[in-house]
């Protein structure tokens, strides 16, 4: 009995809380949202420099241990070629127009490719992907495409096609396409059908359904394949020009080996990774841009 | 007594006498097995009649094929016997007439708030003008306007429900179906939009069929409470609410409210109960 006394006499702790008046602080409030924006601005600001800043410093890392490795006095010139003799060529390249004119060529080619490619593997893949019987009619074919490179199609098309410009731009576009294919196709099937069933039930034809809903819905698996493709095109481009071209950076490539020229070599590879870079940096950006509603848009 | 009054159970007979805007009679429906040997029953012999202009909701444990009776009234279903019928024509497919509203997220998040609620117009092939102001009126009349130019991902789930409740209203269909509409929403928002949707009823008066598991909502909101049941899914008993109109959020407190809500769920816990355990 007088325990259960006890325990009905212990004190109960209580929540104490002071209520938010409507207008206090409110000048104070003001101040200190200010100089939180400015500290996250700050800190944002300070994270973008530390990141070009690590970029920077890793290239400077790779060309001066580049550097030293050729200042040893066992390093041999001719395999191994200095700096200055490297930044020489690069010179004489662009003022001769060598450069400019392999870098056109290549470009010209990689263009038609991809584009061609792309717009195949965009029509074919999207209607493969939403209507099923299309799908039962060429996931076989397309799916047994797929594990061989397009360069290994190269002989073929040389026997076809002889060594003509259009063999190389018929290898490079089926690069684009074997590529660009499998996002687009994985893009349509994952369309929410909630989308597909909502527009029916607003009117929309089953043609409007694909044009308007699918085809949209699927964009940033579409973007995917175009980013994935056009590296897919580049490298291609790359190795057809080094088998069969008497122009282009794998021209310029494989006569550097020819002429023992090692500087030739090293410009042609640092031309094709900067335009490789640049032209996904500029898919990336287009992206960005294009696809602002989707939270896949980064 | 008034208790009694307002509730006028009937178990046996369905059919309502006024012109029909949604019909079915005798209608079944089956799935194809998935590992089963036999095709699965979902919907057996449903006899349903829906007035024009009425509010009515389906409910019923899981299972009891109310969601799937609701896709037949859009035409997304078509029944393995018989077919349901819109203002007395056979429903054969999906397409304006049924307006529909989705649990899930289905305002299209690659377009603004107002080219959503312009698609259904511009399917129908009305001009661009018209079409954009049709589609403003709407988008000020859910309480959404300035949000015209926003995409659906920077706004919340209850602004993107009324962006899907703007673009359905603005496509005028005959009859609207709603699938469990708020059943994603947190509690506050949820109640918010029952209050909304209830004045959009009341000012088109378009017929509502609203499926939904909670039975406050359900009375709340309907004229007609149709009580499912699963294994086969079968209509088990209808209910007539006839609180008054309009209903406001006082109307949750009253005790003819609460008696109602109290009743049904007793009904479907018997019937969870038959069904051998309940799903919960």
């Amino acid at each position: 009995m007088t325990l259960i006394a006890v325990q009905k006499t212990e004190p109960q702790p209580r929540v104490t809380a002071r209520l938010n008046a409507e207008a206090t602080g409110r000048a104070e409030a003001q101040a200190q949202e200010a100089e939180a924006g400015r500290k996250f601005r700050e800190q944002a600001s300070a994270k973008r420099r530390l990141q070009v800043s690590l970029g920077i410093l890793s290239l400077v890392i790779v060309v001066a241990i580049y550097w030293i490795i050729t200042a040893l006095p066992s390093s041999n010139p001719a395999l191994l070629p200095p700096p200055g003799v490297i930044v020489r060529g690069f010179v004489n390249g662009i003022l001769d127009g060598s450069l400019f004119e392999a870098t056109q060529a290549s470009l010209g080619r990689v263009a038609a490719g991809y584009v061609i490619g792309c717009a195949v593997a965009i029509v074919v893949g999207s209607i493969r992907g939403w209507y099923r019987i299309v799908g039962y009619l060429l996931d076989p074919v397309v799916d047994a495409m797929r594990p061989v490179p397009a360069l290994a199609y190269i002989p073929l098309v040389i026997l076809w096609f002889g060594i003509g410009e259009g063999a190389r731009i018929l290898v490079i576009a089926f690069a684009s396409f074997l590529s660009c294919i499998v996002s687009v196709t994985a893009g349509m099937k994952e369309v929410p059908i909630v989308y597909a069933d909502a527009a029916r039930t607003l009117g929309a034809s089953e043609r409007m359904v694909f044009l308007r809903v699918a085809i949209p819905s699927a964009l940033p698996y579409i973007f995917a394949g175009l980013r994935v493709s056009l590296g897919a095109a580049w490298g291609t481009l790359v190795a057809a020009e080094l088998i069969a071209a008497q122009s282009g950076l794998g021209y310029l490539l494989q006569a550097g080996q020819a002429f023992f020229r090692s500087e030739l070599v090293i410009i042609a590879l640092v031309i094709i990774g900067l335009i490789g870079y640049l032209m996904d940096a500029f898919l990336k950006a287009l992206q960005t841009r294009l696809l602002r509603w989707s939270s896949r848009s980064g | 007594m008034a208790l009694k009054n307002s509730m006028k159970i009937d178990h046996s007979e369905t059919t309502i006498d006024w012109a029909p805007a949604l019909s079915v009679d005798g209608i079944r429906h089956y799935f194809s097995p998935t590992h089963a040997e036999r095709p699965f029953l979902v919907l057996d012999d449903i006899n349903l009649s829906i007035p024009k202009g009425s509010f009515v909701s389906l409910v019923g444990p899981s299972g009891c094929g109310k969601s799937t009776l609701l896709r037949v009234f859009a035409g997304l279903i078509i029944p393995t016997i018989g077919r349901a019928m819109l203002s007395g024509e056979p429903i054969e497919g999906p397409n304006e007439r049924k307006g529909m509203v989705f649990q899930e997220d289905a305002v299209f998040p690659w377009l603004n708030v107002q080219k959503n609620v312009e698609f259904g117009l511009q399917m129908r092939g009305m001009g661009g003008r018209e079409r954009a102001e049709v589609a403003r009126e709407w988008i000020e009349l859910v309480g959404l306007k300035g949000f015209e130019k926003s995409y659906p991902r920077e706004l919340s789930g209850g602004m993107r429900k009324r962006v899907d409740l703007a673009r359905v209203y603005a496509s005028n269909p005959e009859v609207l179906l709603m699938d469990e509409p708020f059943g994603a929403l947190d509690a506050l928002t949820k109640l918010r939009l029952q209050d909304e949707l209830l004045r959009l009823w009341e000012q088109s008066r378009k017929t509502v069929v609203f499926v939904t598991h909670d039975l406050d909502e359900a009375v709340y909101l309907s004229d007609t409470v149709v009580v499912m049941a699963a294994r086969p899914g079968r209509i088990s008993s209808v209910y007539h609410i006839d609180i008054p109109r309009p209903r406001r959020f006082e109307t949750r407190a009253t005790e003819q409210f609460t008696a109602l809500a109290h009743r049904l769920w007793g009904e479907i816990e018997k019937l969870e109960a038959s069904a051998g355990g309940s799903s919960l």
